[in-house]
């Protein structure tokens, strides 16, 4: 049976490479971009098997139009920070050539300011990204997607490795677009934001981070992560607040 | 009669040019030195003014010092395009221009809207900006923090509100942020700082902690309180910016078995 991989880029310029050499096992590489301006889509040349350059149409939408281009048998969903270990490769071949399931959890071994988040709640941190391709799709929500498969699923034993963030700049740029995000997705869905929700939410979101989770044994970097989870979800209310706002002197 | 000249300084400001310009259009003139914007700034300010000039961003004292050398007035006010002159500001300032004024330059109380909201405590308050000049009696100097070189004694203040239009939403906000921490962190890193898990976490809670509290952010109500968070959200971030700086090369994937 056939192992496609998707994935989804723009602007990746400095993940891309490791990430497409990681999967060079797999029969094809359909790699959706939308809009790069940077030398993602000739380093991927070197790799893919077909590039389809679009709008971007929102995370399923785009990650549709990989799906759908994709002619394996097995789907392997990819982003561009994330990578293949040997070891993973090794279950993914075997699993897909026998294959009793429909779909595959695979851990994520998160790589935050150079080091394994493993408490915080992060890790194994499953998600479905082996799959087939009959009866797979990509769900609507704006921040998380996250792909529904019609049978059972069962779990791989190998992690993936997820490159969190290189940057704190680029990481407060995606901060700042998934809060906007977060935000209006509760704003229309009629949420109201109250103090509890600005100062008790956050709070409560460090401490199951960072004391029932355990993130104060991932060290710095573990309370950097941990503050900056209730930053985000700080932002996130503090932007819902200003968008109700904004909607009442509206009108 | 003594004359007054407006002086604007812009760069890509066309939502917000038009309500700086309306708060002066009584004075006698306006001039706009745009620094080749790529909106519609200019096309904007003509409707106004002819008195558009584009000269290259060189910084605050050189920007406004071009502008200054335009202007025929003898009084002459500085303005950023996100500035906004009330109408008690209005009355003063032509007051003042009449009568004889003993100083050669003043500083203008400014208060800070966030996110369309006027913050008139927290760290930032209260705020003098040195915006007015009797011409030929001083000039600008200085970096990002440019001022007007006279005599201390000669700087007055005038407490009638000029309103900053600086942060319009959270996003925004938190995009300075992200740039403002970054170019900071390389100063702290420069000095030698160093960062543990203590600092992380006392120093951004005792920044919101003076801003709310020591400040009285608290008396600007709700968006007094998202701005002094703001402030230890700052605060954080450019701690851990320099921890990262500090950190980088050494130990980066050092644990990631």
């Amino acid at each position: 049976m056939s192992l496609s991989i998707i994935i989804i880029t723009k602007n990746e310029e400095a993940q891309i490479k490791d990430c497409l050499e990681s999967v060079r096992f797999a029969d094809e590489i359909i790699l959706v971009d939308s809009g790069s301006t940077d030398k993602t889509l000739s380093i991927a040349r070197a790799y893919a098997t077909r590039i389809i350059e679009t709008d971007w149409k929102g995370y399923s939408g785009t990650k549709m139009i990989a799906l759908e281009a994709a002619t394996g048998d097995w789907i392997l969903w990819l982003d561009a920070d994330e990578r293949v270990q040997p070891s993973l490769q090794e279950e993914i071949q075997e699993v897909t050539k026998t294959g009793g399931v429909t779909g595959y959890y695979i851990a994520r071994k998160a790589i935050f300011l150079g080091r394994w988040i493993k408490h915080c709640g992060w890790y194994p941190g499953y998600v479905i990204r082996l799959f087939k391709k009959e009866g797979a799709r990509f769900s609507e929500n704006l921040v998380h997607e996250s792909v529904y498969i019609d049978g059972p699923a069962a779990h791989l034993k190998s992690p993936l490795i997820h490159y969190t963030d290189t940057s704190l700049d680029h990481y407060f740029i995606k901060f700042n677009k998934y809060t906007t995000l977060a935000a209006r997705e509760l704003f229309q869905s009629n949420y109201s934001c109250h103090l509890t929700d600005l100062i008790g939410r956050p709070i409560y979101s460090f401490i199951k981070m960072y004391i029932i989770k355990r993130g104060f044994l991932d060290g710095v970097q573990g309370l950097i992560l941990c503050i900056l989870s209730a930053c985000y979800v700080f932002t996130k209310y503090a932007k819902l607040w200003h968008y109700r706002e904004q909607n009442k002197t509206k009108e | 009669m003594p004359s007054l000249s407006v002086v604007i300084i812009t760069y890509n400001e066309e939502c917000k040019i038009k309500k700086c310009i309306e708060a002066v259009t009584w004075a006698d003139e306006i001039i706009v030195v745009d620094s080749f914007s790529t909106d519609r700034t200019r096309e904007i300010a003509r409707e106004y003014t002819d008195l558009v000039y584009q000269n290259a961003w060189e910084g605050f004292a050189k920007q406004r010092t071009y502008g200054m050398n335009q202007a025929s007035g003898d009084w002459i006010l500085f303005l950023d395009a996100d500035e906004y002159v009330t109408d008690a500001l209005q009355n003063k300032l032509k007051e003042l221009i009449e009568d004889d004024s003993p100083f050669h330059a003043f500083k203008l109380h400014r208060v800070e809207h966030f996110l369309g909201f006027p913050l008139h405590y927290g760290t930032l308050n209260p705020s003098y900006q040195p915006r007015l000049l009797c011409k030929g009696k001083g000039y600008w100097t200085g970096g990002a923090h440019a001022h007007i070189e006279v005599a201390d004694e000669l700087m007055g203040l005038i407490h009638e509100d000029l309103f900053h239009d600086s942060h319009n939403t959270i996003t925004d906000f938190i995009t300075r942020i992200n740039y403002y921490t970054t170019v900071d962190a390389q100063d702290r890193i420069q000095q030698g700082q160093r960062v543990g898990k203590m600092r992380l976490i006392f120093s951004p809670v005792g920044m919101a902690w003076k801003s709310f509290i020591v400040k009285h952010g608290y008396r600007d109500g709700f968006p007094g309180l998202l701005f002094s968070i703001g402030m230890g959200i700052y605060s954080f971030l450019r701690l851990v910016k320099v921890w990262q700086l500090n950190n980088e090369a050494s130990s980066m994937n050092r644990h990631i078995d």
